[in-house]
């Protein structure tokens, strides 16, 4: 149905296409919806007739309107904002109430009617009153541009969500964890950290965080007194360009990760970043012993960004 | 009169323990893992599952001319006998490390080779 209404011009939002993000909702005026499109949707949004566009396969004529705003978005304050990096921006937003997430899921934040994007929540939900976001800079980033510059402090941003199926279970504390983020995929991951230490976790925790360069280890410092405060928490810095300082990994992340744990027979392993990265892993993890069950997604499906900065470039020129 | 195989190897719960450790094998069979590449693994876990069930003599879909066509693409990009018996012979590992006897293996296996005109489209 998404693309059916894209090839229409309809505005219409999306990101993924898959599923996943749920910016694509639409409501359906029939009693009746195709199986598969209300997948993954929040109960009180599936008893409104809500809807996945993109997971929609028409099987017979459908009456259909826009998402009801008020039913979706929610509002929140902005905090602060504090840049942990050259290119990463730390986001505080106190929500309008409770947000019941799980550590690892994430919102949509709204800057207009056009420019909705997801981002994982870094916060630890036990602690519900503010939720942290880490935003990348993206060069062609309408949404991420417009959070570093335009954004103030005190105003007011609405968000979507929670959202989103990998995150922590705290019902199996002794599991051992691997988590393995790429750039601002580690979000996702250190509320995961955060929640699985709050609830006393007693099996390993293991992170490791890739970037290219050192200025994208952006919570080295914060994560370095972590693992050294809590006994079962360890984290690894992975650097695939060159490394700068002492201390972090040569390679990617994991590659180094995969190397150190061969047999994941048993653990419970998460991955951000990005898509084939996440795909790559999945397999390797999965062969290397998890249940394929345990190893959740966290896929960064970035919504054109790529093809319009190609083209930006060859412009240039 | 016997249970259906189905019943006496464990129904959903064995077809559960298998399809993991069975798409790991077929996954990590370098002669045949690139049949299997280009899939999301979920999906594609989906489909060992379904495959399972109908060798395990469960309630399936699979109808002859379902196989030859799900199979066609493959054997024109080289699917052929020698992989059709890696896939075999990683089934027949699978049960034998859960334990299942011999009678029952030979079962199945009975039906997984009755499927060897249709998913190589002789």
């Amino acid at each position: 149905m998404l693309e059916c209404l894209l090839r229409h011009n309809e505005k219409i939002n999306y990101s993924c296409k898959i599923g996943t993000c749920q910016t694509c909702l639409l409501k359906s005026e029939n009693s009746e919806i195709p199986p598969g499109a209300q997948t993954g949707l929040p109960k009180n949004l599936v008893k409104q007739k809500y809807f996945l566009s993109c997971l929609l396969y028409p099987e017979f004529d459908l009456t259909i309107s826009n998402a009801n705003e008020k039913d979706l978005f929610r509002k929140a304050k902005t905090i602060s904002k504090q840049n942990l990096s050259d290119s990463v921006l730390q986001l505080i937003l106190e929500p309008d109430g409770f947000v019941d997430f799980f550590a690892g899921q994430f919102i949509n934040l709204k800057a207009d009617e056009q420019m909705i994007r997801s981002y994982s929540m870094a916060s630890n939900p036990a602690k519900y009153e503010l939720i942290e976001l880490h935003i990348k800079r993206m060069p062609n980033g309408k949404m991420s541009n417009w959070l570093f510059d335009e954004l103030q402090v005190g105003d007011e941003i609405e968000f979507q969500g929670p959202n989103g199926n990998s995150f922590y279970n705290k019902d199996n504390l002794v599991q051992p964890m691997l988590l393995i983020g790429t750039g601002t995929g580690l979000a996702p991951l250190l509320s995961i950290t955060r929640s699985a230490i709050g609830h006393g976790h007693r099996g390993e925790i293991v992170l490791y965080h890739g970037t290219r360069h050192s200025s994208g280890l952006y919570l080295n410092n914060e994560l370095l007194e972590l693992s050294s405060k809590v006994n079962n928490f360890s984290y690894n810095a992975c650097l695939s360009g060159d490394i700068e300082f002492n201390g972090p990994l040569n390679g990617r992340a994991n590659e180094l990760a995969l190397q150190k744990h061969k047999d994941l027979t048993g653990w419970q392993v998460f991955l951000c970043g990005e898509p084939q990265m996440v795909k790559e892993t999945q397999k390797r993890a999965y062969l290397a012993g998890a249940n394929l069950d345990e190893i959740h997604l966290d896929p960064f499906n970035l919504r054109d960004l790529r093809k319009r900065s190609r083209k930006k470039k060859l412009n240039d020129r | 009169m016997p249970a259906i195989l189905y019943e006496r190897i464990g129904g959903e719960v064995a077809v559960n323990s298998a399809v993991d450790i069975f798409y790991r094998k077929v996954l990590s069979d370098d002669s045949i893992s690139h049949f299997f590449d280009s899939t999301d693994m979920g999906e594609q876990r989906a489909k060992q599952k379904s495959f399972l069930t109908m060798a395990f003599g469960g309630p399936n879909n699979y109808t002859g001319s379902d196989l030859r066509s799900a199979h066609k693409a493959l054997v024109e990009n080289g699917l052929g006998e020698a992989h059709f018996n890696s896939v075999a012979k990683h089934l027949q590992d699978t049960l034998s490390e859960l334990k299942v006897t011999d009678d029952l293996i030979t079962e199945v296996m009975a039906i997984a080779a009755s499927t060897h005109d249709d998913v190589l489209n002789l």
